[in-house]
């Protein structure tokens, strides 16, 4: 075979072995289980943190997020939108900037019908129905 | 003009060591408000990789062994009854006094919370060396100043008190050497625990006894210094006849402190580093040529040793050396472990200096107000061999001698 | 009773999840540094490209505990390592003397105390795994029994020999330590030291401190004698002087060195 295609054929079998051996070589992620906030009197629905979607987003870093603005040990459980106004909370990166805030898209935080016992179906970040 | 009036000279005139010491004392203030407003962070270039410096190298280490004086003296006239001693006792057990008392001034720069330094009468580990040194310091101090209350006593004419101490004198001097043998070893003791950390140079299981033993050495140095200082700045004369055999008293101690070295250095394998020398090396044997082999050299030959200058020599000598050796031990040796270099900042030299400075001040206020030196005419002979049948009547004078 | 921590790091990501969970749980302030320092108990950092986590090895034996003068540093029975704040007068010999260089210093402060990983005593006490353990997501911090932990970590260098460099950090260092280390590579390209002694510190010390009652007596016992077999020579020599000279040259008399020199009389004529 010509020198390209015996390139493309080692650099592909190279991904392949890479993928392969990170895979095997990573240790099994055990990350805390869904959170679900309870629906609040005037909220839309109920809202769940996936930690999946956010600890990809942070490079695998938890120190993000924790231990400010959230606890680890002993979380608050409560999210009001005027702590996101004022920037605590999740409002630390939901601005509407850095990613959707109060002021966008209600359901891409709050869904309508709440997932049972979290997973992966809750996991969806964007515009997933339930 | 007799001591007395030597020492009353009008006491401000500033000349160029007033001036000095003005300065020194000046910034010592700063510096101590700077260290207990804002901590050992803003005062020191210690760190977590190198938690002592000088403050314990030198205060600490120095500032005890160099008071050994004052043990070592009241050992040989009230234990091995050499009562000719007796005139230089006094002003070294002043001497190992203000020791003491510097040194205590010293840890309360350098204890993170000295205003906790109590706390190791109340909060006991007998397993700890520091809290054996603690005591044995804390009850040290505590003999010190009876030894040296006889002196009070006698210029506040109380005689009753005087007396009693007099009467336990020798079990007080007893307790004194024994306290001071334990917390002189001791301070070689703190650095057993770290074998891995401390440079074989100076690592051995041998260090409380090495520390023991060139403590005795440094102090009778320093007994010889200051008899030279207080002759300088007093109108004092020498007395070759009581400094001449402690010179040999030097030689001894000096020798055997040199010869345990070598002994120990070659068991751990240390001295072979010396065939390739470097830093810690080099640092070695500039300690150990001015530590050992200069003044033993020196003090060997009679003729160094009932010369003034040479016995002089020989003690600046052994005293830079025994200084040097314990910077070595708390700095040097410990640098390579660290991974940093540790050099004091211009604060710490400012404490260390100043403490010095004081205790020389203290010095002085205490001859010019205490019967220190027995009074002798100032122009009296400074070798006894050169003018016959004039040898001062001091042991006659002297406060301690029966009457 | 005795517990201890295994970490595993081949299983470390470096997520941070320990040291942030310790910040929280031991009401640290932020930021997490780079470093373990008073503030900051436990880190990861990355030492040749892999990651290793610092914090306090809770030792069987602990140095720290020994030298501490006014036992500021205790072991408890449940197995950590703690401190009492409230006794410490900040001497930081903890500090110079642990093989770990574990102990750090609040050199900022006017009022300092030292800081380290306590191994959430409080937790502990309350039957609760530490903090640390409690939330990492690997597993590479491992909460237990310390006779557990051993058996873990023997068990997972013979499963997977080619994973691990085998040694378990911790089973001998400095007499045994309640945290220990499994590696996938050597522990020296961690940064962790190698040279530590492998029997517990304390000893070096307490065999000299072990034998200061008896050195007591003896020396006291030895200076006694010294004073009076010496006093006496003294004396007998005063009275050889005594009745030897006519009386009249005074200060010769007084002139004493105990008769070492030579047999004895009038030889002072200086």
């Amino acid at each position: 075979m010509d020198r390209s295609a015996a390139r493309w054929l080692w650099r592909s079998a190279a991904a392949m072995v890479s993928v392969v051996a990170i895979a095997g070589a990573l240790p099994d992620i055990r990350l805390p289980r869904d959170i679900v906030y309870d629906k609040a009197k005037d909220s839309p629905g109920p809202v769940v943190f996936s930690h999946e979607t956010h600890v990809a987003i942070a490079d695998n870093k938890c120190t993000g997020c924790h231990p400010a603005p959230f606890k680890m040990l002993k979380p608050v459980g409560r999210v009001t939108h005027d702590e996101m106004a004022a920037g605590r909370s999740c409002g630390v990166c939901h601005d509407g900037k850095t990613a959707t805030g109060i002021q966008d898209d209600c359901e891409h935080c709050h869904k309508p019908a709440p997932p049972q016992g979290g997973g992966a179906a809750a996991a969806q970040p964007k515009g997933g129905g339930s | 003009m007799s001591v007395q009036a030597a020492a009353r000279r009008p006491a401000f005139r500033f000349g160029f060591y007033e001036s000095l010491f003005g300065i020194v004392v000046a910034l010592f203030a700063v510096v101590t408000l700077v260290r207990f407003t804002r901590g050992l962070g803003a005062t020191t270039n210690l760190s977590d990789q190198f938690p002592w410096g000088l403050w314990i190298g030198f205060d600490v280490l120095c500032g005890v062994g160099l008071a050994a004086g004052a043990f070592t003296l009241t050992a040989i006239v009230h234990i091995f009854n050499l009562h000719k001693f007796e005139p230089i006792v006094r002003p070294t057990v002043l001497t190992g006094f203000l020791g003491y008392v510097l040194v205590s001034m010293g840890l309360m720069f350098d204890l993170g919370q000295p205003w906790r330094i109590w706390h190791a009468i109340i909060y006991w580990n007998p397993e700890s060396v520091m809290f054996e040194v603690a005591w044995c310091v804390m009850l040290y101090t505590a003999v010190l100043a009876l030894e040296f209350s006889p002196v009070v006593f006698e210029r506040l004419r109380l005689e009753r008190p005087r007396r009693i101490i007099k009467v336990v004198g020798t079990p007080l001097v007893i307790a004194g050497v024994i306290l001071s043998t334990l917390h002189q070893s001791s301070l070689g003791s703190l650095y057993l625990i770290v074998p891995e950390k401390l440079h074989p140079l100076w690592y051995t299981p041998m260090l409380p006894f090495l520390f023991f033993i060139s403590a005795i050495g440094g102090g009778i140095a320093m007994t010889v210094l200051e008899s030279y200082l207080s002759k300088r700045a007093f109108g004092r004369h020498l007395e070759m006849d009581l400094l001449e055999p402690l010179g040999r008293g030097m030689v001894v101690a000096l020798g055997v402190y040199g010869l345990l070295r070598i002994v120990t250095l070659s068991g751990n394998g240390a001295l072979a580093g010396l065939a390739h020398p470097g830093y810690e090396e080099g640092m070695f044997m500039i300690e150990f040529a001015i530590g050992v082999l200069v003044p033993v050299g020196l003090l060997i030959f009679d003729g160094v040793r009932s010369s003034p200058s040479g016995l002089i020599a020989a003690s600046l000598c052994a005293v830079m050396g025994f200084v040097m050796n314990r910077l070595n031990i708390s700095v040097t040796g410990m640098e390579r472990a660290a991974g940093v270099r540790y050099v004091p900042s211009w604060m710490e030299i400012t404490v260390s200096l100043g403490l010095v400075a004081l205790g020389f001040a203290a010095f002085a206020l205490a001859v010019r107000y205490l019967p220190i030196f027995p009074e002798a005419p100032a122009h009296a002979v400074t070798h006894p061999a050169t003018a016959p049948g004039r040898a001062p009547a001091r042991a006659a004078l002297s406060p301690e001698s029966e009457t | 009773m005795s517990v201890g921590l295994l970490f595993d790091q081949t299983r470390c990501i470096g997520c941070g999840a320990c040291s942030a969970a310790c910040k929280e749980q031991n009401d640290l302030p932020l930021p997490i540094e780079e470093r373990t320092t008073a503030y900051t108990w436990t880190v990861v950092e990355k030492e040749n490209g892999a990651n290793i986590r610092r914090l306090c090895f809770h030792c069987l034996d602990p140095t720290c505990v020994s030298v501490c003068p006014v036992a500021a540093l205790t072991k408890t029975p449940e197995g950590p390592v703690v401190y009492d704040s409230k006794k410490c007068i900040g001497c930081r010999y903890c500090i110079m003397a642990c093989p770990f260089g574990v102990p750090k210093y609040q050199w900022d402060r006017a009022v300092p105390v030292v800081g380290k990983c306590v191994m959430c005593i409080d937790r502990v006490r309350e039957g609760k795994a530490t903090a640390c353990a409690t939330v990492c997501p690997t597993g590479a911090t491992m909460f237990g029994e310390r006779d557990d932990l051993v058996r873990e970590a023997r068990a997972r260098l013979v499963n997977e020999p080619g994973k691990y460099v085998d040694h378990i950090y911790g089973l001998a260092e400095a007499g045994g330590t309640g945290v220990l280390v499994i590696a996938g590579v050597p522990f020296a390209s961690l940064g962790m030291k190698t040279d530590v002694p492998q029997q517990p510190l304390p000893l070096l010390t307490w065999q000299v401190l072990s034998k200061i009652p008896s050195f007591v007596m003896v020396w006291g016992v030895f200076l006694l004698g010294v004073h009076w077999i010496t006093k006496r020579r003294a004396e007998v020599h005063d009275a050889e002087l005594a009745g030897d000279d006519g009386g009249d040259d005074g200060m010769i008399r007084v002139v004493d060195d105990g008769g070492r020199r030579s047999g004895g009389k009038g030889e002072e004529r200086r």
